[in-house]
């Protein structure tokens, strides 16, 4: 089983041993999720290029590429313009996606086999290894010091000449938004916004939620305001206001007036907060409720908002003015009777453990530890409600790359 | 993050925005000026008077043009020059091109290294304290901490080098005789003439200036609208840089050579600013000095292995943690520690060091502007914008010409050094 390396550059022989020139470069057509077979060899002599299909080769090693007739009997294309992939020209050398990984990684060389009889792309070579065998140096591996890195064809996403969106398997489409968004990291920003601009507004928003702050302000620059503001519609209030403190002062006024008048107040008052106070990391993406109602009215309210929200661990138990008067979980809600009131099952204020909107960093996490919350309250001088902070916002804030 | 509607703002915070109006184009052209360019100017001055000025003149027009071409590459592929040779130019290649980036910018490091001991030997502080106190700080910051903050004081502190233009026009030259000497050509049959105009070359347009403005615009994510006004930014830049240079030449020429002092080392470099600054000149020299290589110190290390890493396919960039990226901190280290054993080996010149490191680079950065002239001519492949006939042509007779340039003076360079007879044979011709 040769590498693609070991077959560049080797003399083309017909049956009659006759040579014809060498071997330029490999075509294939790939399709997504499967190991692509060569379709095309591309042989260039002193007078010209020109390809045989590879259902004309005879052997294919790395002593020798022969065909099965005479080079006179052999059926000659002419080099496609386009439609195939060059192995040589667009793969080696060039970086891919590794999507079981979820990396990007430079393709060192290819490992070609035979598949049920067909010569197929089996793999890519990037450890290294392959680096050595490159330069001709593998041997001085004696100890076999280095392993052999493969990664799996079929498991791999070409990004050379964009991605090709219609071709994204379905391992890169279903990866998880973090995953994706790692992936969006290593790439080119005109890649990354490929890909971006090829997701669902939702799928999309998740995903530069994830992105590196530095990476999510370049890439909404690169979608434009009309792509960008539908993704930001769809984001959580807490990112919007992460990223809009990233923007210079003159564009948040433009994004932000793309959103629901209701969600633009929100972002605006956030905006004025430090990012490492509780103010700065809390989202007002929250479920507020009247003491007076029921569990059957809350359950209605859960389901008519819950697909907008990330997470509903508690409800809250606010007054006409937004005081905040206890908290009801949904363990609790799921326990009680229907009819039960939230003013007589929720628990006491004195009871949660609440932040102040001025609260820094370090208290979150004292207190979060202390009490073991996922969630915690925050509240206002006043103690009004203000938002919630969860416990993967002070994540983030504590190792924001990862 | 920086707030937006912050309404307090602290005083550094408002020296900033001071340097954020004046254009990042200043900061980078005194950026450019490190270590080893103070000591290159104040020696080539101090040695030749206004003889290399006009060299500066061509290294202004190469320079804006070779920082183009690498604000074009990575605007247009979003790719760094690293990656670039590797895609176009296969294995092989990038290795013997990554091996010459390896070989100049360890050079220069030494060279920003032996300006760490060489300012605070001023204070009277031994290198075998400062070395490697300032090694393992440069590593922690790299490895742990955030360049990004300390680069903006650095540079900050850099910006002390505006002094020269001051005392450059405090010192009163003629500036018609300094006009002049920046446009005629001047040719000595003097290995060390040869030596100091490589080295003036090998300090403004480097190995790892090319590598890392394009590293630069491509983690900028600059987009192609804004790629007009980068192209602007590259001319000012460069302008800026060379004409700090000019202003350290005619400094030293004014104050050193006029009275036969040869600058040899950082304390004698200190003495041009003596006129301006007066008994303070040496201290405050030390200081900008310690922070002018100290930056290179930083970056060096850092956009070496990034360049590295970037063409071989392994994890690279600042936000990588040590166990995903041993190869990428295993090259930083390997940087730091070279530099910094080679500057403790008892009886180095440090500043010798440093300019020896400036020749280097320029000797082996035709090599790496070749790389750069073949992947701008392949526009078409690479997807860059096709240029005017007119421009084509400025672009290649600006290129090979500082690619002939170079490797010619390199070749006398050596020629002269190893077969001092060959230079009398030269005089004789001329």
């Amino acid at each position: 089983m040769p590498y693609l390396s070991q077959v560049l550059n080797i003399r083309v022989e017909d049956s009659a041993d006759k040579v014809i020139g060498k071997l330029q470069d490999i075509l294939i057509a790939p399709k997504p999720g499967i190991y692509d077979s060569l379709e095309l060899v591309l042989i260039k002599n002193k007078k010209k290029e020109f390809c045989v299909p590879y259902s004309a080769i005879d052997t294919f090693s790395t002593k020798e590429v022969s065909l099965k007739t005479l080079f006179d009997k052999t059926e000659i294309l002419p080099v496609p313009e386009n439609h195939y992939t060059w192995l040589k020209r667009d793969v080696l050398d060039q970086q891919i996606v590794d999507v079981e990984d979820a990396r990007v990684v430079r393709v060192n060389d290819l490992r070609l086999g035979k598949v049920k009889g067909e010569m197929k792309v089996l793999a890519i070579g990037v450890g290294f290894k392959s680096l050595l065998r490159r330069l001709g140096m593998d041997k001085l591996d004696v100890f076999n010091f280095f392993k052999v890195n493969l990664v799996e064809w079929r498991k791999t996403q070409l990004v050379k000449n964009g991605l090709q969106i219609d071709t994204l398997s379905k391992e890169m489409k279903t990866l998880h938004p973090a995953d994706l968004a790692n992936i969006i990291e290593d790439l080119t920003v005109a890649q990354g916004e490929e890909l971006v601009s090829s997701l669902d507004d939702k799928s999309a928003a998740e995903v530069v939620e994830e992105l590196d702050p530095e990476l999510q302000k370049i890439l909404v620059d690169h979608l434009g305001p009309e792509k960008a503001s539908n993704i930001l519609k769809k984001m959580s209030i807490d990112e919007i206001v992460d990223l809009m403190q990233m923007l210079p002062k003159s564009e948040v006024g433009e994004y932000l007036s793309y959103l629901e008048s209701k969600k633009q107040d929100e972002v605006e008052e956030l905006i004025r907060y430090d990012d490492d106070s509780a103010g700065g990391l809390m989202t007002t993406d929250y479920v507020a409720v009247a003491p007076e109602q029921t569990v059957r009215d809350v359950i209605d309210v859960i389901e008519k908002v819950s697909a907008s929200m990330r997470f509903i661990l508690y409800v809250y138990v606010v007054d006409e003015n937004k005081k905040l008067l206890g908290a009801v979980s949904m363990r609790k809600l799921l326990l009680e009777k229907e009819d039960a009131k939230m003013k007589d099952i929720h628990k006491p204020l004195s009871s949660i453990s609440v932040l102040d909107i001025d609260d820094k960093l370090d208290d979150i996490v004292e207190l979060m530890t202390k009490y073991n919350l996922f969630t915690a309250a925050v509240i206002s001088q006043s103690g009004k409600m203000k938002g919630l902070v969860s416990i993967d916002d002070v994540m983030r804030e504590l190792k924001p790359n990862a | 993050m920086e707030k937006v509607t912050t309404t307090k703002k602290v005083w550094y915070l408002r020296l900033f925005m001071v340097f954020a109006l004046m254009g990042p184009a200043i900061i980078a052209g005194t950026a450019n000026n490190d270590a080893g360019g103070i000591s290159t100017y104040a020696f080539a001055g101090s040695q030749f008077g206004y003889l290399l000025l006009w060299v500066l003149t061509l290294n202004f027009i190469t320079l804006a043009f070779t920082q183009e071409m690498g604000i074009r590459l990575g605007t247009f592929t979003g790719k760094g020059l690293a990656a670039l040779i590797r895609e176009r130019f296969g294995v092989r290649w990038t290795f013997f091109a990554l091996t010459i980036l390896l070989i100049a910018n360890v050079a220069v490091a030494v060279g920003q290294f032996a300006g760490i001991a060489a300012a605070l030997e001023i204070f009277n502080i031994s290198k075998y304290y400062t070395i490697p106190f300032f090694s393992l700080v440069i590593w922690l910051v790299l490895y742990k901490g955030d360049f990004k903050k300390v680069e903006k004081i650095f540079l900050t502190i850099s910006l002390f080098f505006l002094v020269y233009i001051v005392s450059a026009v405090m010192a009163k030259p003629d500036w018609i005789e300094v006009a002049r000497a920046s446009i005629t050509p001047h040719i000595s049959f003097d290995p060390l003439y040869f030596y100091a105009m490589l080295g003036v070359m090998g300090t403004t347009i480097t190995p790892w200036g090319q590598f890392f403005i394009q590293s630069y615009v491509v983690d900028k994510g600059v987009d192609k609208k804004h790629y007009k006004f980068q192209k602007l930014e590259a001319v000012v830049a460069s302008f800026f840089a060379c004409f700090i240079a000019a202003m350290i030449i005619i400094t030293t020429k004014e104050t050193l050579y006029d009275s036969g002092i040869v600058v040899d080392s950082a304390e004698s470099a200190a003495l041009a600013l003596v006129p301006i600054l007066g008994d303070f000149a040496k201290n405050i020299f030390g200081i900008g000095f310690l922070f002018a290589a100290l930056l290179g110190a930083f970056i060096l290390p850092l956009t070496t292995s990034y360049s590295i890493c970037e063409a071989l396919g392994f994890e690279h960039g600042m936000d990588t943690d040590l166990k995903d990226a041993k190869i990428f901190y295993g090259i930083i280290l390997f940087v730091i520690v070279f530099s910094a054993t080679f500057v403790l080996i008892p009886g180095v010149p440090l500043f010798k060091t440093m300019i020896a490191a400036q020749v280097l680079n320029g000797i082996l950065l035709p090599i790496i502007l070749i790389f750069l002239m073949i992947l701008v001519n392949s526009w078409k492949r690479l997807g860059l914008p096709e240029m005017g006939k007119f421009g084509k042509i400025v672009y290649n007779l600006v290129g090979w010409e500082a690619v002939i340039r170079l490797s010619l003076i390199s070749i006398l360079l050596v020629a002269f050094t190893l077969f001092p007879q060959l230079m009398e044979g030269f005089k004789r011709l001329f």
